[in-house]
């Protein structure tokens, strides 16, 4: 009776865990990452729009070189936490794309490959483009996967609304900004702002740095003081008080919203902030309406707005990859090829090989056009990039978020809020 | 008797060298249990290990962990940020558990009446609950809340217009995470119905017979009695209250909330751990909730001694 029971109790055990090992990570129904030998694993964060580029590209790189590309896409958000954690278990992919807010993270403690003596070929680059992904005693950490540059994008359609035109944006300065912002959401309906809460967005921050002599970091670390803080929120409060951008709640409901979600993709709001690379996607969502504006400046004059040309996203190999030559090898097929250049247009930014910003030129779409005009336009006017992001520079989004909704909620006065502001970052990088 | 107790009796009686009839059913006992022990220790004892060694290190994630002493638990006395999120924390648990339970409570009563139909309502009632710790819910929690969300347009309908954004004011965000947990009163609902349904019928009839209302007979029967079950749901809802995470996360986007106001322990916790590669200092915050969770447990049986009354 025992040795029945215990067959039964086996049978059924085998096959439930049989049955468990089909819906396991592993499944062969499944997918995730490819057991084969010469496959190399890509992650990315991105849209549906990358994502569908990135697997061509990866597709017409399997039939050249025989060599299989195993996607891992992701959204933003959770990109980072992933891949961290992936490092950390020592599964980091093969090929990395990364951003300059954690090359310092990561390069800085050795998951990072030095391109240059891996030998990538970067003679098609603008010296000034490369130096972006440089890390002091490291080499060549990540090479340009595009370049942007912080971007006011305006809706013409708004602006109609309100009967305004669009100012010009090579002679505007903060106040001109401010005073049509007002104009427009006084001239519109409820719920229809001027322009987007500037107060809370980094790459605005760092112009208005630029703009009075400083910077967000220096080679030392901090690069501004709780003086110019206070300047910037001061600005911020005006936007709000004045009601040319919207009430604190809704500026909060923008953080982390997708680009067709905020105020400003969905036209109710006459102009928004991005980098120039993201028009594609917010023309995706306003019909191609939308138009680049520099930002504007302190003396009116263009070349003393502090644009600098920034790499939107970088691609990076894992120190510890299986096979690094065959993972440079695609990285510098990725980022020097004209095939490659075309599956993916300027989504990611303006390409960083000249000759292959030139084979594309012809194919641009609309959307495309806009950005890539730009950054030739704004080419006599940019100033040196910024220094990197140190470790635990990482959370200043998150630091700029708090200090500026405290006081857009009224909590705390702007300068208190630029003290919080300096003091956090400061306690954050040190290292 | 708990399984870890049965199983240590298991493996004592083995030693004392005791009945031999009993060795082949201790062998396929030990066999059914060997994937809910292989669990319990490469899942739950051997991390809670790691995780107590790690709380001593200053560990990024992308490189090796360095040894650090008790800078960590300095560094957690002095963090304000952490106060605030024990703050909100203890702010959910202790409004949102004695709401959720009195909810439950009532509608289990409401249920116990008997009624056509009791089945249906009492799944209805329960949806929620096995709904309400997902992240669809959550995300679709967020946009009903939202400045511009479904509860605002309904109660513009109603004439209250330009009314606040609930999720992204700092003042009403706590609260909203707090309706969506007592929202999910199901299963608290569900071991009341049980608990009520084991009263005796008979006081209730020796109560009317003396003239008690309806009001009475609640009060001074069916609470007494059930306090054995109002104290195991209080002690199960407040551990799990503690440990919220998905509500918050996704409510307030990952960020904590405007101005911090939802930043649960936990939420904080996984900052610290995984977006500011800090795993050292989130792991001596996961063992101080071990402590937290467990003084009040320990609390609340103390206590119990006071309110809880055992038939027998």
């Amino acid at each position: 009776m025992t040795t029945r029971r215990t067959a039964l109790a086996l049978g059924l055990a085998a096959g439930g865990l049989s049955a468990l090992a089909a819906c396991g990570p592993n499944a062969p129904s499944g997918g995730g990452g490819a057991e084969d030998a010469e496959s190399l694993r890509l992650a990315w964060w991105g849209n549906p729009v990358r994502d569908e580029g990135i697997r061509k590209a990866a597709a017409d790189y399997q039939e050249e070189s025989g060599v299989s590309i195993a996607p891992e896409p992701s959204d933003w958000g959770g990109y980072w936490d992933k891949l961290a954690t992936q490092v950390a278990s020592g599964e980091a992919p093969d090929i990395i794309q990364m951003d300059e807010k954690y090359l310092s993270e990561y390069g800085g403690r050795d998951v990072l490959l030095d391109l240059e003596t891996a030998g990538l070929d970067v003679s098609g680059f603008e010296d000034r483009v490369v130096a972006t992904g440089e890390m002091s005693g490291k080499g060549l950490l990540a090479i340009c996967g595009g370049i942007n540059t912080p971007v006011l994008l305006a809706n013409p359609d708004v602006f109609a609304q309100a009967g305004l035109d669009i100012p010009d944006d090579s002679t505007w300065t903060w106040d001109d900004l401010l005073d049509v912002a007002t104009r427009v959401s006084e001239a519109t309906d409820d719920g229809t702002y001027g322009v987007a809460q500037l107060g809370l967005i980094q790459n605005v921050f760092q112009v208005y740095m630029r703009q009075l002599g400083k910077d967000q970091y220096t080679a030392d670390g901090v690069g501004f003081d709780a003086e110019d803080a206070t300047e910037f929120f001061t600005f911020g409060h005006e936007l709000q008080e004045s009601g040319a951008a919207p009430d604190a709640e809704r500026a909060v409901e923008e953080i982390g919203q997708s680009l067709d979600q905020t105020l400003f993709g969905t036209g109710r709001c006459a102009i928004g902030t991005a980098w120039s690379n993201q028009v594609v996607a917010f023309d995706a969502a306003l019909d191609g309406r939308s138009r680049m504006l520099r930002l504007p400046s302190m003396s009116g004059r263009a070349a003393d707005v502090g644009l600098w040309y920034k790499s939107g996203l970088y691609y990076s190999v894992s120190a510890r990859s299986k096979d690094p030559e065959a993972a440079v090898a695609f990285v510098d097929w990725f980022v020097n090829s004209p095939e490659a250049g075309r599956h993916l247009m300027v989504e990611r930014g303006v390409p960083g090989n000249i000759g292959v910003r030139e084979e594309i030129s012809a194919d641009l779409g609309d959307s495309d056009r806009k950005a890539v005009e730009f950054i030739d336009a704004i080419k006599d006017e940019i100033h040196d990039p910024p220094a990197l992001t140190p470790q635990g520079g990482g959370q200043f989004e998150d630091i700029l978020n708090r200090a500026g909704q405290d006081m857009l909620f009224g909590a705390i006065g702007p300068a208190d809020a630029g003290t919080a502001l300096y003091d956090e970052i400061s306690s954050a990088t040190v290292s | 008797m708990s399984a870890v107790g049965e199983l240590t009796q298991l493996v004592s009686n083995r030693n004392k060298g005791g009945a031999k009839e009993k060795h082949p059913d201790n062998k396929v006992g030990l066999a059914f249990m060997a994937p809910w022990l292989l669990g319990l220790l490469g899942i739950t004892l051997i991390p809670m290990v790691a995780s107590f060694a790690l709380a001593f290190t200053d560990y990024s994630l992308l490189a090796a962990p360095e040894f650090v002493g008790l800078e960590n638990i300095r560094r957690m006395i002095a963090d304000t940020r952490l106060h605030n999120s024990l703050v909100v924390t203890f702010i959910y648990v202790f409004v949102g558990t004695p709401l959720q339970l009195i909810v439950a409570l009532l509608l289990a009563v409401l249920l116990n009446q008997g009624m056509k139909g009791l089945s249906f309502y009492r799944s209805i009632f329960y949806l929620p609950s096995l709904l309400g710790g997902s992240v669809a819910i959550a995300i679709l929690w967020r946009q009903m809340f939202g400045a511009s969300g479904l509860v605002n347009q309904v109660a513009g309908m109603f004439g209250f217009h330009d009314l606040p954004g609930w999720v992204s004011n700092p003042d009403t965000a706590l609260g909203t995470i707090i309706l969506l947990h007592v929202w999910t009163f199901g299963s608290p609902m569900i071991i009341f119905l049980a608990g009520l349904r084991q009263i005796p019928e008979m006081y209730y009839e020796a109560a009317s017979v003396d003239g008690a209302s309806k009001a009475a007979q609640f009060f001074r029967i069916t609470i007494p009695l059930l306090t054995p079950i109002i104290f195991f749901n209080v002690v199960l809802q407040v551990i799990n209250a503690f440990q919220s995470f998905t509500q918050a996360f996704v409510v307030s986007g990952g960020t904590g909330g405007p101005s911090d106001s939802t930043m649960f322990y936990t939420l904080y916790l996984y900052q610290k751990g995984f977006t500011q590669f800090d795993m050292g200092y989130a792991s001596a915050m996961a063992w101080l909730l071990l402590i937290i969770v467990a003084i009040f447990t320990a609390i609340n049986f103390f206590v119990s001694k006071f309110w809880v009354f055992y038939d027998d």
